[in-house]
């Protein structure tokens, strides 16, 4: 008898248990940085489905979302090879959180879903406060594929102190911004203010840009006015002359100017920021990230930021001529391998939330992507936010084209001619060769104009 | 004789049972690759993953890829030199030098030789890396810079040279074993006969060690040739191929046109034209090694 009972008392336990049983669902979130500083890129994610679970319980859900994955700060490349590979084996990925350019070449192999339906869905509560231009990005072939959570501005980071050492008063400092956005302060003169600066001993180096293959590069393209890409016929187009003429500005930095060393290009990153921030290079082609990642990794301050950098767009290439910056904004997207697409897109929504969006600007030192997140009084209190914003009128995209977002195609390229004329090989030379390399990647695509 | 003739057929299949493991492993990853690698190449196959298949046209697009004759250049040039300064040249020196002096200081100065090799490739490569570093950071350039010397900059100016060293101190390790075990295994006697003779050392090396460990002379030229044409990783860490493909080898434009650019049907046609210069070349080289094996050792004092 008392073994019954307590046999019905175990029955009855389960019963009650089971009836009460709480059922989690996982999504699954691969992001990348490669930056530090922009980890809540994964952690929003994280807290979406913390807000989520709360509205689940509130309604008496038995339902209850548990976000994992992780957040990857190696490299571009690997991440790439990760979510191909992961996705094509079957791996059960439901986010992915990457920049936009990639947005055509996933969708094209079918990595990617349409998001049309839930922006669609959302878009009254969340999506109608992103800033319009950024939905341009994330389409492909006239769909949505991806929703954006951060974008950036790429300025050229003048050396203020030295500024100062070559006798420019504070309000002369204070105006060169305008002077760049007038076009009346030209790249030209950049370089020669920086010839200067380091011919007088202020600097070690006058100019600096990106050691590694990375998109930034297309903004001295843009810069000269040189086409590198024709979206309607998906055909890259090769101008000769123009091509000529951005190799033989990178060509005359370490060659004729000496400005910047010829062995930036495969440099190690910490090099290039411990030169920056220690205030040995006059001008430092970054993007406002690095703001971020000079407070938390190379431990400046705020105030020693701003006492020491000047942000502005890349001058124009004439005088009167307009300057230029590059965006590159970040998205989330739902892969073709999720089970639970609906409740990915609920939880991509609730990151999206300005509070957190604007937790990883402000952390991150990215742009916002939408009206609402410039309503916080800690945005106008943010200096390289706010210059950052006032460059976006300038900024350009990367063509969201399948021929487009992987390190190692167009941008390799592009990174390999620069990094051949800066150790010295002849601009024709390496114009000649950097076609044939493209006529060999994209047989009968390449549009030769002289 | 029941029980002899009960185990005969255990015995007939012993051997294969004993290579079974071997043999499956063997089919797993060397024989499997290769047949799949052989429909791959005929297809267009890329981040899809669809097997679209296109006849000829990966291969006739190998002679048309304009970086072709730079690549099969340098992997000429990384071959032939890693080979014959470091993987042949070196390894023979090295034998020949540690074997004549005292086990304990041979033994010492080979294992110095076999510590590249014992250490895991990424933290080789980014030894080399550090050391050769072009800015003032680097190990090379601090060293310069205490002696008042002007910085270098290899990766710029000689990366193929970089390459060349940094795979053939691993590289010569391989065939200093082999050589120094071969040669340890000489009778004494052939040398104190000839030292009765009056022969000096070179002449020991050139009419006795030489001649006696030719067959082993001639595996490590053919195993390190084959190593050498699929080898890639060390150029991978150190120089990704660059500057602008200067260091950029067959195996690693492979590698790169597959897992970079996800161009697996190119990728797999550039991996084909790779195994059939290996089968080609691994014949060419048994058939040698047999008719040098079968020839005899003659001496020549």
């Amino acid at each position: 008898m008392k073994k019954f009972l307590i046999v019905a008392l175990l029955l009855g336990v389960l019963l009650i248990g089971s009836a009460f049983a709480i059922r989690t669902i996982t999504i699954t979130a691969w992001t990348v940085g490669p930056d530090i500083p922009s980890v809540n890129r994964f952690d929003n994610l994280t807290v979406a489905a913390s807000r989520l679970n709360l509205m689940l319980e509130t309604v008496g859900s038995d339902i209850r979302v548990k976000v994992k994955g992780f957040f990857d700060t190696v490299n571009w490349s690997d991440y790439l090879k990760k979510v191909v590979f992961g996705l094509q084996s079957g791996q059960p990925v439901d986010i992915l959180c990457t920049g936009h350019d990639l947005i055509a070449s996933w969708a094209k192999a079918g990595y990617l879903i349409p998001m049309d339906k839930y922006v669609k869905e959302y878009w009254n509560s969340t999506y109608s406060a992103i800033i319009p231009s950024l939905w341009k990005a994330m389409k492909y072939n006239g769909k949505i594929y991806g929703v954006p959570q951060d974008t950036e501005a790429r300025p050229v980071f003048v050396n203020k102190i030295a500024l100062r050492k070559l006798g420019w008063t504070e309000s002369q400092i204070d105006a060169l911004p305008q002077k760049v956005y007038d076009g009346q302060f030209t790249l030209s003169d950049l370089i020669q203010l920086g010839k200067e600066a380091q011919s007088k001993g202020y600097v070690e180096w006058g100019f600096y840009h990106r050691p590694v293959v990375g998109v930034d590069f297309f903004e001295l393209l843009n810069d000269y006015g040189v086409k590198f890409y024709d979206s309607q016929q998906q055909k890259f187009i090769f101008d000769k002359a123009g091509m000529k003429k951005v190799l033989t500005f990178f060509y005359d930095l370490t060659n004729v100017w000496k400005v910047t060393p010829k062995t930036l290009t495969g440099s190690p990153w910490n090099s290039i920021h411990r030169e920056v921030t220690s205030g040995k290079v006059f001008a430092f082609m970054g993007g406002t990230w690095n703001w971020a990642e000079w407070q938390k990794v190379w431990h400046k301050t705020n105030k020693e930021l701003k006492n020491m950098f000047l942000p502005i767009p890349l001058p124009a290439v004439e005088k009167g001529g307009r300057p230029v910056t590059l965006s590159h904004p970040f998205a989330y997207m739902i892969t073709k391998n999720s089970k639970h697409p609906a409740i990915a897109a609920l939880i991509i929504t609730l990151a999206t939330a300005p509070d957190l969006n604007f937790k990883h600007d402000l952390a991150s030192g990215h742009l916002p992507v939408a009206y609402t997140e410039m309503g916080y009084p800690e945005y106008t209190k943010n200096y390289i936010m706010v210059q950052g914003t006032k460059m976006l009128p300038f900024t350009s995209f990367v063509p969201n084209s399948p021929d487009f977002g992987y390190t190692t195609q167009y941008n390799a390229v592009l990174f390999n001619a620069i990094s051949a004329v800066e150790s010295g090989e002849s601009v024709n030379s390496v114009t000649n060769q950097m076609l044939a390399r493209l006529q060999g990647l994209y047989p009968g695509r390449v549009i030769v104009e002289k | 004789m029941v029980e002899k003739t009960k185990l005969r057929p255990f015995n007939k299949a012993l051997p294969w049972i004993l290579l079974l493991p071997l043999v499956i492993l063997v089919l797993m990853f060397y024989i499997l690759p290769i047949v799949i690698t052989m429909p791959l190449s005929f297809t267009s196959m890329g981040l899809s993953f669809k097997w679209l298949f296109v006849g000829l046209e990966n291969f006739r697009n190998i002679p048309r890829d304009p970086i072709i004759p730079q690549i099969i250049g340098n992997t000429f040039i990384y071959v032939f030199f890693t080979l014959i300064v470091f993987n042949f040249g070196m390894a023979v020196l090295l034998s020949l030098l540690t074997t004549s002096i005292s086990d304990r200081w041979g033994g010492f100065f080979r294992t110095l030789w076999m510590l590249p090799r014992i250490t895991p490739s990424v933290v080789y490569g980014l030894l080399w890396l550090w050391i050769f570093d072009p800015s003032k950071n680097g190990l090379l350039n601090i060293i310069l810079s205490v002696l008042g010397m002007p910085s270098q900059d290899m990766f710029h100016h000689n990366p193929m040279l970089l390459i060349v060293f940094a795979n053939g101190f691993v590289g010569a390790s391989m065939g200093m074993m082999v050589f120094s075990a071969a040669i340890k295994a000489i009778p004494i006697e052939y040398y104190r006969a000839a030292m009765v003779d009056g022969a000096g050392w070179f002449t020991m090396v050139r009419k006795i060690t030489l001649p006696l460990i030719r067959w082993h002379l001639l595996f490590i030229t053919a195993y390190e040739t084959l190593s050498l044409f699929t080898s890639y990783q060390y150029i991978l860490i150190i120089t990704n191929g660059g500057p602008v493909n200067r260091t950029n080898v067959w195996a690693l434009y492979t590698y790169q046109t597959a897992f970079s650019d996800f161009k697996f049907g190119y990728g797999a046609a550039l991996s084909l034209v790779l195994v059939v210069v290996g089968v080609i070349a691994g014949l060419l080289y048994i058939h040698n090694i047999h008719v040098e094996s079968t020839s005899g050792n003659a001496l020549e004092i």
